[in-house]
C-alpha cells in the first residue's frame, strides 16, 4: 500500500494555465477583469458602457461566455471592440483552458484591458482561475438585497461589488437597498460601486477606477514600446 | 452538473499524481464553504473514472472548516458549524462583530476550496 501526498486545490491543473496566462497578461500591460454575475444583472451594458467611456483611450478587448449565443459578442463589436466568443454549449462556467485557446484569437499587443464576461451564473465561475486581476460581482437591484447571503461563496471570493439598475431604486420595496450592506456583511473588504447603465449612475467614478487600474499596469508592466 | 467540472479536475489530478498505477481511494477536504456537494462529487467520479487507473476509487471526505484572520493582528477564528446548519448566519455574525482585538476586517482564508490531500495506490 502506498499513500502519497498531494495537497493540491482539485482545481491545481486549471489553476496551473492560470497562472502562465497572468504571467503572459502581465508581459503585455493588460489589466484583466472577470465580470460574474447572475443572468441579466448587465455585464454586457457595462463593458459597452466601459467601451463608450475608456474606448478612445485604451485598447479594450472582451472575451464573451455564454451558452449558447453569440449575442453579447456582436454588442460588443456594435459598441467599437474585439470581442472573442467562447461558447460553453450548457457549460456553466469559463475556465482558464478556454481563455488560452480564445488568446490564440486576439492581438495582445493591441490591449490594455481585457474584460472576460462569464457565463450568467452565481455558483460556479467564482471558483476557477482565469488568470484575472480582479474578480468583480455585477449584481442589479432587482435581484432582491439577499443575494450575498444565497450565493456567499460567490460575494466572498469578489474583490469588486458593482450594483447596477440604481435608476431603479424608487420603484422597488425598501429591502432593494439591502444589497450593499448585506455584500459587505459577508465581504467586508469588498470595493463598490452603485451605479445605472441606463442613465449614468456612478459610471464617471467607475472611469476613473478602471484608468487608474490600467495606468497602473502599464506602468508597471509590460514590455510594449 | 455544477460538481461535473470538479469530479473531472480531481480524475485529471490523481491520474496525473498516481503515475500509471492503480488508486484506491482519493482523500478529499471539502471547504465547509466550497458550494461542493459530496455525494453528487461521487456520482460524477464514479462515471467518469470508468477504464481509468481510478475506476473503482473510495472517495474519503473530510470537511475543513472555515477560517477567518484578522487583518489587524493576525488573529485566526475557525468557525465551528454543523453540518447541518448553514455557514452563512455564523459567518456574517462573526464578520459583523470582528475581531476581539477591535478591528473589524476579517478575510476567509481556509473553508473555500476543495483539496486533494493524498491518494492511496494499489
Amino acid at each position: 500500500m502506498t499513500v502519497i501526498s498531494v495537497k493540491k486545490s482539485v482545481t491545481d491543473a486549471n489553476d496551473r494555465v492560470a497562472q502562465v496566462l497572468r504571467t503572459q497578461f502581465l508581459s503585455h500591460g493588460i489589466w484583466v477583469l472577470n465580470l460574474i454575475s447572475a443572468p441579466g444583472a448587465g455585464k454586457t451594458a457595462l463593458i459597452e458602457k466601459t467601451i463608450e467611456g475608456l474606448g478612445s483611450d485604451f485598447g479594450i478587448g472582451v472575451i464573451e461566455g455564454d451558452p449558447h449565443t453569440c449575442l453579447d459578442s456582436d454588442r460588443i463589436h456594435r459598441a467599437g471592440a474585439e470581442a472573442i466568443q467562447i461558447n460553453t454549449r450548457g457549460g456553466c462556467h469559463l475556465d482558464a483552458i478556454m481563455i488560452e485557446n480564445a488568446l490564440g484569437k486576439i492581438h495582445l499587443p493591441d490591449i490594455d484591458l481585457l474584460f472576460i464576461e462569464n457565463v450568467g451564473n452565481l455558483l460556479c465561475p467564482a471558483v476557477w482561475d482565469l488568470g484575472q486581476d480582479c474578480t468583480a460581482v455585477v449584481s442589479s437591484l432587482t435581484e432582491g438585497g439577499d443575494k450575498p447571503f444565497k450565493y456567499p461563496d460567490t460575494f466572498a471570493r469578489a474583490d469588486l461589488l458593482l450594483i447596477n439598475k440604481m435608476d431603479l431604486l424608487p420603484h422597488l420595496p425598501g429591502s432593494a437597498s439591502l444589497l450593499k450592506p448585506n455584500a459587505l456583511k459577508i465581504h467586508p473588504g469588498l470595493t463598490v460601486f452603485e451605479i445605472s447603465c441606463t442613465n449614468g449612475t456612478g459610471l464617471l467614478q467607475w472611469y476613473d477606477w478602471i484608468r487608474t487600474k490600467v495606468e497602473q499596469r502599464q506602468k508597471t508592466g509590460g514590455c510594449r514600446a | 452538473m455544477h460538481e461535473e467540472p470538479y469530479a473531472q479536475a480531481m480524475l485529471d489530478l490523481a491520474i496525473e499524481r498516481a503515475n500509471g498505477r492503480m488508486i484506491k481511494n482519493v482523500r478529499l477536504g471539502v471547504g465547509r464553504f466550497s458550494a461542493i456537494v459530496p455525494t453528487s462529487l461521487e456520482l460524477f467520479f464514479s462515471f467518469l473514472s470508468r477504464g481509468t487507473p481510478a475506476q473503482g476509487a473510495d472517495l474519503i471526505f473530510e470537511t475543513i472548516p472555515v477560517t477567518l484572520t484578522c487583518r489587524h493582528c493576525r488573529k485566526q477564528i475557525t468557525l465551528d458549524i454543523a453540518d447541518d446548519q448553514p455557514v452563512q448566519p455564523v459567518l456574517a455574525r462573526h464578520l459583523a462583530q470582528g475581531c476581539t482585538c477591535g478591528a473589524k476586517k476579517l478575510d476567509i482564508i481556509d473553508g473555500l476550496t476543495v483539496e486533494m490531500i493524498s491518494l492511496e495506490l494499489l
